[in-house]
């Protein structure tokens, strides 16, 4: 019988492959990680407060460009940062002009098949909070909840929950109940009401199929989450 | 002579039956697992995408068998004079046009990837706290979708021959030959670990064109179905031998001159008409009730025949020797 050869087989793959993870396989294609490595790594960043924070352009702060410098770092390698439009980045990375472009990317990205998304290695939720001795309807009908002018909370607040959206330009001195990002609420002095609004997983865009790449720099972030949470909390900061 | 109720399984078979309706519903649990399993693992992959597809529409014949099934213990009714047997026919047509759209559309998107140059990315996947390549996940679960397959296909293949059923011998046939895709998905892999990116691409061309290449066999028998041809044996391979049987049977009735039959087959049961020629009137009625009750027993798919007492016999122009042909529409 060939059939139990081949589980065999594949167990003994499986296992080799254990055995020489993080080193030889998977490969690049176009040999991305070898070239990055003790040399120099192309970053496109397209500002999005507080993931990419462009104030100085040629020296990009926020979360992402921070992991970017650590990952660089962990590589021995140079970071060449290139300013530009998600649009224009993206088209960058995948004719192997970029090896990475930041931006606050989520999940929902619509690059998904112009580039190689990692693994989501933070997500974050807009809530509803409350101050903390206020009580409010579990539905919160007719609560008046306040969000940042122009942000996507306003619109969700009125189609997911019965709250009064109220438009405020600075959340910091709007008073009562808001809808926010979760790591904005303990700055704001405000309580989670377990009414979720919505939620991003983020992530960071590679080139298509620059497999080696996509891996090394995933196991990087998967093993920050916690670190990467802490940035984002001293970051976020208002 | 009154119109048959409905139909039941000589007890022998009827055993049978029961272990394929058992090995249908393991089929239907094992391959929503592989389903399952393949979703969570193919991130990106063409091939991965390919063989979850295969897998997804193996589902379609188990279900058509069970619900065929079904079908078959519903007696025919005021509306439904013929009964409900054709509901089979349906949900294999049904059956054989998804794969077939299916298998186009894979095709055609992996061929433009591979034109287009796309290379498949896979990431790393956390599992008990490791974090692993995807691609090396991928190959169990390509196992999974392989092997068990094989040993369910090939349990099948005999009850297919002694039940007479179509659905259930396709379905055989595609569980046995599934091991052939997953193993081009996991050739796909391999490449990819090795910074092949065509080898992905390439490999679900492959599964779609086996894909496409089932859709079209089963539309072509689904087809055939659908306008009454000949009944054939259960692989397809030639004439069922029962319309010989039937008109050898009447010829050698002393009363019968000449004799023409055709089937039809629904689902997995015959029906259809014997026109006679009969040498005189003589206790013509009673003659014609023993003739059709000779026929129905000369095998337990014949499930509904009139014998008609006709003048003269039309031959078809095909037709190769003058008492086992099929009768034309007789006015």
């Amino acid at each position: 019988m060939k059939h139990p050869g081949r589980k065999i087989r594949i167990a003994a793959t499986l296992a080799a492959a254990a055995g020489l993870s993080g080193c030889e396989l998977p490969r690049d294609p176009d040999g991305t990680l070898d070239r990055v490595r003790d040399a120099t790594m192309r970053v496109g960043v397209t500002e999005n407060d507080p993931w990419v924070q462009l104030a100085d352009p040629d020296n990009p702060q926020g979360v992402e460009p921070t992991l970017v410098r650590r990952f660089a770092a962990a590589l021995n390698a140079q970071v060449e940062w290139v300013e530009g439009s998600e649009e224009e980045l993206i088209g960058a990375l995948k004719e192997g002009q970029l090896d990475l472009v930041v931006g606050g990317l989520t999940r929902k990205s619509p690059w998904q098949t112009e580039a190689a998304l990692t693994r989501p290695y933070l997500s974050t939720r807009v809530l509803v909070g409350v101050p903390p001795a206020t009580r409010v309807p579990e539905d919160l009908d007719e609560v008046a909840v306040a969000f940042e002018r122009g942000s996507e909370a306003g619109g969700l607040l009125g189609r997911k929950t019965d709250a009064r959206p109220v438009a405020v330009d600075q959340l910091r001195k709007a008073r009562g109940a808001a809808a926010t990002d979760d790591w904005l609420l303990d700055d704001l002095r405000l309580r989670p009401t377990g009414v979720e609004l919505a939620k991003s997983d983020h992530v960071i865009a590679a080139p298509l199929g620059e497999n080696a790449w996509l891996v090394r720099l995933e196991r990087f972030l998967l093993t920050r989450r916690g670190e990467i949470r802490a940035l984002l909390e001293r970051t976020g900061r208002p | 002579m009154t119109l048959p109720a409905g139909f039941e399984l000589p007890p022998d078979k009827q055993k049978l039956h029961r272990k394929a309706r058992r090995l249908e519903w393991l089929t239907i649990a094992y391959l929503l697992s592989a389903t399952a399993l393949l979703y969570l693992t193919i991130g990106q992959s063409q091939a991965g995408k390919a063989a979850m597809i295969e897998d997804a529409l193996s589902l379609t014949p188990p279900i058509a068998f069970l619900i065929a099934a079904r079908l078959r213990d519903k007696p025919p009714d005021q509306q439904h004079p013929w009964g409900f047997h054709r509901g089979v026919t349906l949900a294999y047509l049904a059956s054989a046009v998804s794969l077939l759209l299916f298998g186009s559309f894979i095709l055609i998107e992996s061929t433009l990837k591979l034109v287009t140059a796309e290379h498949p990315p896979l990431g790393v996947i956390e599992l008990f706290g490791e974090q692993i390549w995807l691609g090396w996940v991928m190959l169990p679960a390509l196992a999974w979708s392989a092997i068990p397959a094989v040993f369910l296909g090939r349990a099948k293949m005999p009850l297919a021959a002694s039940l007479h059923n179509k659905v259930l011998y396709a379905d055989a046939k595609m569980n046995k030959a599934d091991w052939m895709t997953a193993t081009a998905a996991a050739v796909g892999v391999i490449g990819i670990a090795f910074g092949l990116w065509w080898a992905d691409a390439a490999a679900a061309i492959a599964i779609s064109l086996d894909i496409v290449r089932d859709g079209w066999t089963n539309l072509r028998r689904a087809g055939r179905d659908v306008i009454d041809t000949r009944p054939s044996t259960y692989d397809g391979s030639g004439p069922h031998p029962l319309l010989g049987q039937i008109e050898e049977t009447l010829c050698e009735l002393d009363w019968v001159q000449e004799a023409q039959a055709r089937l039809r087959e629904e689902g997995h049961v015959f029906t259809g008409e014997a026109l006679v020629v009969a040498r005189d009137d003589d206790d013509l009625v009673a003659r014609i009730e023993d003739a059709a009750r000779q026929i129905a027993a000369l095998d337990w798919r014949m499930h509904d025949i009139v014998v008609v007492p006709v003048s003269s016999l039309q031959r078809r122009p095909d037709a190769p020797k003058p008492q086992v042909t099929h009768a034309r529409e007789h006015a």
